[in-house]
């Protein structure tokens, strides 16, 4: 793409929407922190508190998808929304961008996810990430991490992980790790393919803010039929260091081939 | 070290190959589990249960933790059959 002044100012221009939407973001974040969550706590019985929060949450982020696409800097597009039923499950999908995430916990009123520590220490939006009953991401007890999102399952939570365990980095080929296939086998629990693709590159690793495209982001998320994780494994049930191996590999073949396909259609429509 | 010793640490190296996905030559006695081997967190787990499996005997926590290498594996596992 040449980079012509015109494009230039365009991009500035998307920056600069990209940074007011950011302390839009950041406004609305800290009335919730600051006013409705604490109401929200007041009149929620313990039971329902973390759902609720999570609920919370997700206004934010509808909010913040709001100003997104209202002013221009993006455009989202759903597929295989129709036979959608993740109750229990877990949203497997790769992470070209923030706005992924931001749209997947928008989409989803309620949904769980791995809270790195990071976010569970976040100066701003620690209250929600530490109330809302997120899984609470340890490197230091993997298994309390599986069975944590064991039972999350289990009460019907559908829980967002991202195999790459941080965004993609442009250029650069796919690469899971093991995380994903280890709660897959070891909770049992069956996996939704979340195909996501985001052209041009935004808010990629590496890519702030304030270097925005100059035309507009259309991120489209394709979801496909929920499936046992064991199906990715090339041979039949072997012990689970192997097998998270294997279908951690066959995963990230299944995503390749299909970002490749998303890729070639896109090509064909512009 | 007896034959039924050797014959135990074999069967180690081979369910090591099989339950990692390791080639034998991998299998090098200065091998690094987490760098070289690409063993983690959950890994170090399985692998606590491969010497159980072996051994028939748990690993000391303290000494697991220190270990880093094929070779230092391999010399525990020695230690745990030479102790039964």
């Amino acid at each position: 793409m040449i980079l012509t002044l015109g494009n230039r100012l365009d991009s500035l221009r998307r920056s600069t929407l990209a940074g007011l939407c950011s302390i839009g973001f950041g406004a609305v974040a800290l009335f919730g922190v600051c006013v409705l969550l604490p109401g929200l706590l007041l009149i929620t019985p313990p039971s329902r508190r973390a759902r609720r929060v999570r609920g919370l949450a997700s206004v934010g982020f509808r909010i913040l998808i709001r100003m997104i696409e209202g002013c221009g800097l993006a455009k989202i597009e759903l597929e295989g929304t129709e036979t959608l039923d993740t109750e229990g499950c877990l949203l497997v999908a790769n992470h070209p961008s923030y706005l992924d995430a931001v749209f997947l916990m928008a989409y989803f009123p309620h949904v769980n996810c791995v809270m790195k520590p990071a976010l569970l220490n976040h100066p701003l939006f620690f209250p929600f990430t530490r109330l809302g009953g997120y899984i609470a991401g340890s490197e230091q007890n993997p298994l309390k991490l599986v069975e944590s999102c064991r039972v999350a399952a289990a009460r019907g939570d559908t829980i967002l992980i991202f195999p790459e365990g941080t965004r993609t980095t442009p250029g650069k080929p796919l690469h899971f790790r093991r995380g994903t296939a280890q709660i897959a086998l070891r909770a049992e629990l069956p996996i939704v393919p979340v195909v996501i693709s985001c052209d041009p590159p935004a808010l990629t690793h590496g890519r702030p803010w304030y270097r925005m495209p100059s035309r507009r982001v259309r991120l489209v998320i394709r979801f496909h039929t929920a499936r046992a994780i064991t199906d990715f494994a090339e041979e039949s049930p072997s012990a689970l260091p192997r097998m998270a191996r294997q279908v951690t590999r066959g995963l990230e073949s299944y995503f390749v081939e299909h970002l490749a396909s998303s890729t070639r259609e896109t090509t064909h429509l512009s | 070290m007896n034959a039924n010793e050797d014959e135990r640490l074999e069967y180690f190296r081979t369910l090591l190959a099989e339950r990692f996905e390791l080639a034998p030559e991998d299998l090098r006695p200065d091998a690094r589990l987490y760098e070289d081997l690409d063993l983690d967190s959950i890994d170090a787990l399985d692998l606590a249960i491969v010497i159980r499996e072996v051994t028939g005997r748990k690993i000391d926590p303290q000494a697991f933790h220190q270990v880093r290498t094929v070779g230092d594996v391999e010399r525990e596992v020695r230690r745990l059959l030479v102790n039964l």
